[in-house]
């Protein structure tokens, strides 16, 4: 399994320790963005205006999260789809759904990692400044991006998979329409309470249709 | 792939996909063909002691009409001097001020010394606030007021001051502050604390607590030391209290119950209650407006139930007894082509609520029987195609079963992630 593993991480390898970076960097910048709002007012000037205004801006880190997940997808998909290679994995000696998940879930436990750093980095910048009052809708706001990514990354293969037009369509349209729904339930300083049941119906969606590209991409190649 | 899983995430994809479709659909159909309708602002005129109203039309031809309730419109002009307290600078520099009230022209301290507003909307009332408040020195030292170096929270046990620079709690305040408030018999945990945070006001009146005995206690900082007050008001339907610092020193806040609104009294905090018994603190705004003559009250409602806008204007004396009253509506509908092509095509809705200002909710709702008409007309076009192709109707069960019931957005469902016609060898799969 390790071998699975190793040959997926040699794909996006260049891409993820890239992505890693400017992760990195946008941590480094809110902190900085706090730290240095703080040394030229004062932390109740900072703190009063984030509750009268209940706003913080992190979009970067936001959108980045999206972004990567759309980049790895992409690498690690592409090339074996134009090349034909997906073929060969598909028939290796293991189960059909076996072959797919050993795909998809090494990138999504290099995301899954990512997301726990990044996450609790951003705990540690936050909490030493803010209350926990002002912590938990900005932890759940950057929890809600990784779900947003969760999704990215599964429609990504689906759709570079998928050999019918129309379906390919379908799922880029119901991805999009995902992400402004999305957009709009993440709008405020709070996340909507309807927000899991949200996700929920998304990533079933999102897994379905992965699924089901596969199945017919399969089926177009044995005919 | 068992053919058991692949019908499971078929129709799966084509479930979420028709949910999908149930709210955008008819938000696309909202965005391209319903108007917004013209919203109005009443207001009463002390020169005829009749009312008027204010109208926005909305879109392209964006104006502000002036009108009189049978609608006939009138220039700025006119109506300025219909409003003398409104447009007080105004008149006396056209020397148009009513003779009437000549006195207030004479002392125009008269004006400013007996005019209040006050503002409670449901935005305000069902927002969900960051739960952390301030707490102002009430005889600042330098006569101006001052941002606190602290915010408090509510714990289990008190009061929890914390100090912002070092984001720590201020453990000997938090002590002070709990122990004067247990003195006072207050029974912790507070449920709700309401202050105004704002600095760009005469005095500071402190906060509002509600204990868990839902009696509400005034607490105020003096001299860096608590005061605590028992207002003796209890009351378990309390929604909001909006705290209004004002030199007239009439009350001191606006309370919000589920269906009355209150004035808390500056002097002994009698409850003051406003003379509307139809109040709605998830939909109605209520306005305040005080002036030398009398107090207008409104209460604007938006009854989403009935699709209407309903106005009750007040003006009532300066100790809130009715003088004058007006009650108006306005249909909030579509029109009637509008709402019959709406529940035809659209068998349910989903919509993304804006609960408050900042706060988003899904709400499900479902249109009257009209839909199933073409839902049936829909699913017999395609019986009629499947027979002109010579298709098996068994083969296409549930096709058919996803058009009747959900109409248009099931056809366009199947199309994208199923199959409209389907040729042999997926016919047997699907057995």
């Amino acid at each position: 399994m390790f071998n699975f593993f190793y040959k997926e991480w040699l794909k996006i390898k260049t891409i993820y320790l890239l992505f890693l970076a400017v992760i990195l960097v946008n941590l480094i910048q809110i902190y900085n963005e706090i730290a240095s709002s703080i040394k030229f007012s004062s932390s109740f000037a900072y703190i009063s205006k984030i509750i009268s205004y209940k706003s913080f801006d992190f979009n970067i880190l936001f959108y980045t999260n999206l972004f990567m997940a759309f980049c790895l997808g992409l690498f690690q998909f592409y090339k074996e789809r134009d090349k034909g290679r997906i073929r060969l994995h598909m028939h290796l000696p293991y189960s059909y759904l076996t072959n797919i998940n050993t795909m998809v879930f090494s990138g999504l436990f290099l995301i899954f990692i990512t997301f726990l750093c990044e996450f609790v980095l951003f705990y540690l910048i936050t909490s030493s400044y803010f209350p926990k009052e002002i912590i938990y809708p900005l932890n759940l706001k950057l929890f809600c991006s990784f779900l947003n990514a969760f999704i990215i990354y599964l429609a990504t293969p689906a759709i570079l998979i998928e050999p019918n037009k129309i379906k390919n369509f379908s799922s880029i349209l119901i991805t999009t329409l995902f992400l402004i729904i999305s957009f709009w339930v993440n709008k405020g300083f709070y996340t909507s309470e309807n927000f899991f049941i949200f996700y929920f119906l998304a990533l079933i969606f999102q897994i379905a249709n992965l699924y089901l590209s596969f199945y017919r991409y399969t089926k177009g190649y044995i005919k | 792939m068992s053919i058991l899983i692949h019908n499971i995430f078929k129709y799966t994809t084509i479930f979420i996909a028709i949910l999908l479709a149930g709210f955008f659909l008819p938000k696309l159909y909202k965005d391209f063909f319903s108007t917004k309708p013209n919203s109005p602002y009443i207001k009463y005129s002390h020169v005829d002691e009749k009312f008027y109203k204010q109208e926005y039309s909305y879109g392209k031809d964006y104006k502000l009409s002036y009108l009189n309730l049978d609608n006939k419109k009138m220039s700025k002009e006119e109506y300025a001097k219909l409003f003398p307290f409104e447009f007080f600078s105004h008149l006396i520099k056209i020397d148009a001020f009513p003779k009437k009230f000549e006195y207030i022209k004479n002392d125009p301290k008269i004006l400013k010394k007996n005019s209040q507003f006050s503002w409670v909307s449901s935005k305000k009332v069902n927002s969900k606030a960051i739960p952390l408040y301030t707490l102002m020195e009430a005889r600042p030292s330098y006569g101006s007021l001052e941002k606190p170096k602290d915010l408090y929270r509510l714990s289990k046990e008190g009061l929890e001051f914390i100090d912002l620079n070092t984001n720590s709690i201020k453990k000997e305040k938090s002590k002070l502050f709990t122990q004067a408030l247990k003195q006072k018999e207050v029974l912790f945990p507070i449920k709700m604390a309401f202050s105004n945070s704002s600095t760009k006001k005469p005095f500071d009146d402190g906060t509002f607590l509600l204990d868990s005995k839902n009696e509400l206690y005034h607490l105020i900082m003096l001299d860096k030391k608590p005061i605590v007050k028992r207002t003796k008001i209890i009351n378990d339907d309390i929604k909001y209290i909006n705290v209004q610092e004002n030199t007239r020193l009439e009350f001191r806040a606006v309370m919000v119950t589920s269906n009355k609104v209150y004035l808390i009294s500056h002097k002994n905090y009698k409850l003051i209650s406003m003379p509307y018994d139809n109040y709605d603190y998830k939909n109605t705004e209520f306005r305040l407006s005080i002036n030398p003559i009398t107090k207008n009250l409104t209460f604007k409602t938006y009854d989403y139930k009935n699709q209407k806008l309903l106005i009750d204007k007040i003006i009532t004396d300066q100790n809130y007894k009715i003088k004058q009253t007006l009650h108006y509506e306005q249909s909030l509908k579509g029109s009637f082509v509008y709402e019959t092509i709406k529940k035809v095509l659209f068998p349910f809705i989903i919509d993304l609520k804006k609960t408050n200002e900042y706060f988003y909710s899904f709400s499900f709702k479902t249109n009257s029987f009209y839909f199933l008409i073409l839902n049936f007309l829909l699913a017999f076009a395609y019986i009629l195609f499947l027979i002109k192709k010579e298709k098996k109707l068994k083969y296409y069960k549930t096709n058919l079963s996803l058009i009747f019931l959900t109409g248009l957005y099931g056809l366009i469902c199947i199309l994208l992630f199923s199959k409209f016609i389907k040729n042999y060898d997926e016919d047997l799969e699907e057995i």
